[in-house]
Protein backbone atom coordinates (compact mmCIF):
# COMPACT_ATOMS: atom_id res chain seq x y z
CA UNK A 1 0.00 0.00 0.00
CA UNK A 2 2.77 2.39 0.97
CA UNK A 3 4.63 1.48 -2.22
CA UNK A 4 1.58 2.37 -4.32
CA UNK A 5 1.24 5.66 -2.50
CA UNK A 6 4.87 6.57 -3.20
CA UNK A 7 4.58 5.52 -6.84
CA UNK A 8 1.46 7.65 -7.28
CA UNK A 9 3.12 10.63 -5.61
CA UNK A 10 6.21 10.28 -7.84
CA UNK A 11 3.97 9.97 -10.90
CA UNK A 12 2.15 13.20 -10.04
CA UNK A 13 5.44 14.99 -9.36
CA UNK A 14 6.92 13.88 -12.71
CA UNK A 15 3.77 14.80 -14.60
CA UNK A 16 3.72 18.24 -12.99
CA UNK A 17 7.42 18.73 -13.78
CA UNK A 18 7.26 17.87 -17.50
CA UNK A 19 5.32 20.97 -18.66
CA UNK A 20 7.37 23.19 -16.34
CA UNK A 21 10.61 21.89 -17.89
CA UNK A 22 9.21 22.33 -21.40
CA UNK A 23 8.18 25.89 -20.58
CA UNK A 24 11.58 26.73 -19.09
CA UNK A 25 13.43 25.38 -22.16
CA UNK A 26 13.65 27.79 -25.11
CA UNK A 27 10.94 27.45 -27.77
CA UNK A 28 13.48 26.46 -30.41
CA UNK A 29 15.11 23.77 -28.25
CA UNK A 30 14.01 20.90 -30.53
CA UNK A 31 14.31 22.84 -33.81
CA UNK A 32 17.78 21.60 -34.70
CA UNK A 33 18.96 18.02 -34.85
CA UNK A 34 18.20 15.01 -37.01
CA UNK A 35 14.67 13.86 -37.79
CA UNK A 36 13.71 10.84 -35.68
CA UNK A 37 10.64 9.80 -37.67
CA UNK A 38 11.38 6.59 -39.60
CA UNK A 39 9.19 7.78 -42.49
CA UNK A 40 11.26 10.94 -42.87
CA UNK A 41 14.53 9.18 -42.26
CA UNK A 42 14.12 6.21 -44.60
CA UNK A 43 11.80 7.51 -47.32
CA UNK A 44 12.17 11.31 -47.00
CA UNK A 45 8.39 11.56 -46.77
CA UNK A 46 6.88 13.62 -43.97
CA UNK A 47 4.17 11.74 -42.09
CA UNK A 48 1.23 13.62 -40.43
CA UNK A 49 3.11 13.52 -37.12
CA UNK A 50 6.38 14.92 -38.43
CA UNK A 51 7.34 18.16 -36.67
CA UNK A 52 4.74 17.64 -33.95
CA UNK A 53 7.25 17.91 -31.07
CA UNK A 54 8.62 21.18 -32.44
CA UNK A 55 5.13 22.48 -33.20
CA UNK A 56 3.77 21.69 -29.71
CA UNK A 57 6.92 23.18 -28.15
CA UNK A 58 6.33 26.43 -30.05
CA UNK A 59 2.63 26.35 -29.27
CA UNK A 60 3.14 26.12 -25.51
CA UNK A 61 5.43 29.15 -25.87
CA UNK A 62 2.54 30.95 -27.67
CA UNK A 63 4.50 31.09 -30.96
CA UNK A 64 1.54 30.24 -33.18
CA UNK A 65 3.17 30.95 -36.55
CA UNK A 66 6.08 28.57 -35.91
CA UNK A 67 3.69 25.95 -34.54
CA UNK A 68 1.58 26.12 -37.70
CA UNK A 69 4.72 26.06 -39.83
CA UNK A 70 6.05 22.87 -38.24
CA UNK A 71 2.72 21.03 -38.05
CA UNK A 72 -0.77 22.48 -38.41
CA UNK A 73 -2.25 19.48 -36.61
CA UNK A 74 -0.59 20.71 -33.39
CA UNK A 75 -3.69 22.89 -32.90
CA UNK A 76 -5.63 19.65 -32.36
CA UNK A 77 -2.93 17.55 -30.73
CA UNK A 78 -1.84 20.09 -28.08
CA UNK A 79 -5.32 20.48 -26.49
CA UNK A 80 -5.79 16.69 -26.60
CA UNK A 81 -2.42 16.24 -24.86
CA UNK A 82 -3.30 18.89 -22.26
CA UNK A 83 -6.64 17.18 -21.57
CA UNK A 84 -4.94 13.78 -21.29
CA UNK A 85 -2.35 15.29 -18.94
CA UNK A 86 -5.04 16.80 -16.65
CA UNK A 87 -7.01 13.55 -16.70
CA UNK A 88 -3.92 11.50 -15.78
CA UNK A 89 -3.09 13.81 -12.88
CA UNK A 90 -6.69 13.72 -11.65
CA UNK A 91 -6.78 9.91 -11.95
CA UNK A 92 -3.44 9.43 -10.18
CA UNK A 93 -4.52 11.90 -7.48
CA UNK A 94 -7.75 9.95 -7.02
CA UNK A 95 -5.76 6.70 -6.64
CA UNK A 96 -3.51 8.41 -4.13
CA UNK A 97 -6.46 9.65 -2.07
CA UNK A 98 -8.10 6.20 -2.18
CA UNK A 99 -4.86 4.53 -1.04
CA UNK A 100 -4.59 7.05 1.80
CA UNK A 101 -8.22 6.48 2.91
CA UNK A 102 -7.76 2.67 2.74
CA UNK A 103 -4.94 2.93 5.25
CA UNK A 104 -7.31 4.27 7.89
CA UNK B 1 37.23 -0.60 -55.59
CA UNK B 2 37.75 -0.03 -59.36
CA UNK B 3 34.00 0.29 -59.74
CA UNK B 4 33.83 2.67 -56.80
CA UNK B 5 36.50 4.95 -58.27
CA UNK B 6 35.04 4.85 -61.78
CA UNK B 7 31.63 5.81 -60.42
CA UNK B 8 33.13 8.47 -58.18
CA UNK B 9 34.67 10.10 -61.24
CA UNK B 10 31.17 10.68 -62.60
CA UNK B 11 29.85 12.01 -59.32
CA UNK B 12 27.63 15.03 -59.59
CA UNK B 13 28.87 18.42 -58.42
CA UNK B 14 26.59 20.24 -56.00
CA UNK B 15 25.26 23.48 -57.41
CA UNK B 16 23.32 26.32 -55.87
CA UNK B 17 20.00 26.79 -57.62
CA UNK B 18 18.57 30.29 -57.85
CA UNK B 19 14.89 30.52 -56.85
CA UNK B 20 14.24 33.08 -59.61
CA UNK B 21 14.79 30.44 -62.27
CA UNK B 22 12.32 27.99 -60.77
CA UNK B 23 8.62 27.50 -61.56
CA UNK B 24 7.76 27.72 -57.86
CA UNK B 25 9.23 31.25 -57.63
CA UNK B 26 5.71 32.71 -57.80
CA UNK B 27 4.72 30.92 -54.59
CA UNK B 28 7.86 32.28 -52.90
CA UNK B 29 7.21 35.83 -54.14
CA UNK B 30 3.74 35.75 -52.58
CA UNK B 31 5.33 35.32 -49.15
CA UNK B 32 8.03 37.93 -49.60
CA UNK B 33 9.42 39.15 -52.96
CA UNK B 34 12.91 39.42 -51.46
CA UNK B 35 12.99 35.69 -50.67
CA UNK B 36 13.62 34.78 -54.33
CA UNK B 37 17.07 36.38 -54.03
CA UNK B 38 18.29 33.71 -51.64
CA UNK B 39 19.38 30.30 -52.92
CA UNK B 40 16.98 27.38 -53.04
CA UNK B 41 18.96 25.42 -50.42
CA UNK B 42 18.88 28.38 -48.05
CA UNK B 43 15.15 28.81 -48.67
CA UNK B 44 14.53 25.18 -47.75
CA UNK B 45 16.24 25.77 -44.39
CA UNK B 46 14.17 28.86 -43.69
CA UNK B 47 11.85 28.82 -40.67
CA UNK B 48 9.65 31.60 -39.23
CA UNK B 49 12.28 32.15 -36.52
CA UNK B 50 15.09 32.47 -39.08
CA UNK B 51 12.95 34.85 -41.15
CA UNK B 52 12.45 36.98 -38.04
CA UNK B 53 16.23 37.01 -37.48
CA UNK B 54 16.88 37.94 -41.12
CA UNK B 55 14.32 40.68 -41.59
CA UNK B 56 13.32 41.68 -38.08
CA UNK B 57 9.68 41.20 -39.04
CA UNK B 58 7.22 38.48 -38.14
CA UNK B 59 6.14 36.22 -40.96
CA UNK B 60 2.52 35.99 -39.87
CA UNK B 61 0.32 32.92 -39.52
CA UNK B 62 -0.89 32.91 -43.15
CA UNK B 63 2.62 33.29 -44.55
CA UNK B 64 4.04 30.65 -42.18
CA UNK B 65 1.68 28.07 -43.68
CA UNK B 66 2.42 29.42 -47.18
CA UNK B 67 6.16 29.11 -46.48
CA UNK B 68 5.81 25.42 -45.66
CA UNK B 69 3.79 24.82 -48.84
CA UNK B 70 6.32 26.77 -50.94
CA UNK B 71 9.21 24.79 -49.42
CA UNK B 72 7.53 21.52 -50.41
CA UNK B 73 7.07 22.85 -53.97
CA UNK B 74 10.69 24.02 -54.19
CA UNK B 75 11.94 20.74 -52.73
CA UNK B 76 10.00 18.70 -55.29
CA UNK B 77 11.15 20.91 -58.15
CA UNK B 78 14.72 20.78 -56.93
CA UNK B 79 14.48 17.00 -56.78
CA UNK B 80 13.20 16.91 -60.36
CA UNK B 81 16.05 19.16 -61.53
CA UNK B 82 18.71 17.13 -59.75
CA UNK B 83 17.29 13.83 -60.91
CA UNK B 84 16.76 14.84 -64.52
CA UNK B 85 20.05 13.30 -65.63
CA UNK B 86 21.20 10.62 -63.21
CA UNK B 87 24.88 9.74 -63.43
CA UNK B 88 24.40 6.06 -62.73
CA UNK B 89 22.29 4.02 -65.09
CA UNK B 90 19.16 2.52 -63.54
CA UNK B 91 20.26 -1.01 -64.44
CA UNK B 92 23.65 -0.45 -62.81
CA UNK B 93 21.86 0.83 -59.71
CA UNK B 94 19.69 -2.31 -59.56
CA UNK B 95 22.76 -4.53 -60.07
CA UNK B 96 24.61 -2.69 -57.29
CA UNK B 97 21.55 -3.15 -55.05
CA UNK B 98 21.46 -6.89 -55.79
CA UNK B 99 25.17 -7.19 -54.96
CA UNK B 100 24.67 -5.25 -51.71
CA UNK B 101 26.51 -2.17 -52.99
CA UNK B 102 23.60 0.25 -53.41
CA UNK B 103 25.07 2.42 -50.69
CA UNK B 104 27.89 3.35 -53.09
CA UNK B 105 25.38 4.56 -55.68
CA UNK B 106 23.43 6.43 -52.99
CA UNK B 107 26.59 8.06 -51.70
CA UNK B 108 27.52 9.19 -55.19
CA UNK B 109 24.04 10.53 -55.84
CA UNK B 110 24.05 12.58 -52.65
CA UNK B 111 27.76 13.45 -52.95
CA UNK B 112 28.31 11.47 -49.72
CA UNK B 113 26.10 13.95 -47.93
CA UNK B 114 23.04 13.01 -45.86
CA UNK B 115 22.22 9.76 -44.15
CA UNK B 116 20.77 7.62 -46.97
CA UNK B 117 23.95 5.80 -47.84
CA UNK B 118 24.85 5.17 -44.16
CA UNK B 119 21.36 3.80 -43.49
CA UNK B 120 21.65 1.57 -46.56
CA UNK B 121 25.10 0.34 -45.55
CA UNK B 122 23.82 -0.55 -42.08
CA UNK B 123 20.74 -2.26 -43.51
CA UNK B 124 22.88 -4.20 -46.00
CA UNK B 125 25.00 -5.40 -43.11
CA UNK B 126 21.80 -6.83 -41.57
CA UNK B 127 21.87 -9.84 -43.91
CA UNK B 128 21.58 -7.99 -47.25
CA UNK B 129 17.76 -8.12 -47.72
CA UNK B 130 16.82 -4.97 -45.71
CA UNK B 131 19.46 -3.04 -47.66
CA UNK B 132 18.05 -4.28 -50.97
CA UNK B 133 14.51 -3.26 -49.98
CA UNK B 134 15.74 0.15 -48.84
CA UNK B 135 17.69 0.64 -52.07
CA UNK B 136 14.65 -0.22 -54.17
CA UNK B 137 12.35 2.07 -52.19
CA UNK B 138 14.87 4.89 -52.58
CA UNK B 139 15.27 4.26 -56.30
CA UNK B 140 12.16 6.29 -57.19
CA UNK B 141 13.80 9.38 -55.71
CA UNK B 142 16.85 9.07 -57.93
CA UNK B 143 15.03 8.10 -61.12
CA UNK B 144 11.87 10.16 -61.51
Amino acid sequence: MKKNKIAAAVMIAVMMLIPIILLVLPAGYFDSGPALCPSKRFFDIECPGCGMTRAVMHLIHFDLESALYYNSLSLIVAPVLATWWCWQIWKTGKDLRRTASDEF
Amino acid sequence: MVLLFSLAANAKAETTVCLNDMNSAAAVREIDPNLVKIGAEKFLDLTPAKYREMTGQRLGIKNAVALKAAQIKVKNELGDLQNSEPDIDKNVYILLAIFGLAWIAMGLFSDWDGSDWIVNLLLTMLCWLPGLIHALTKMKEYYK
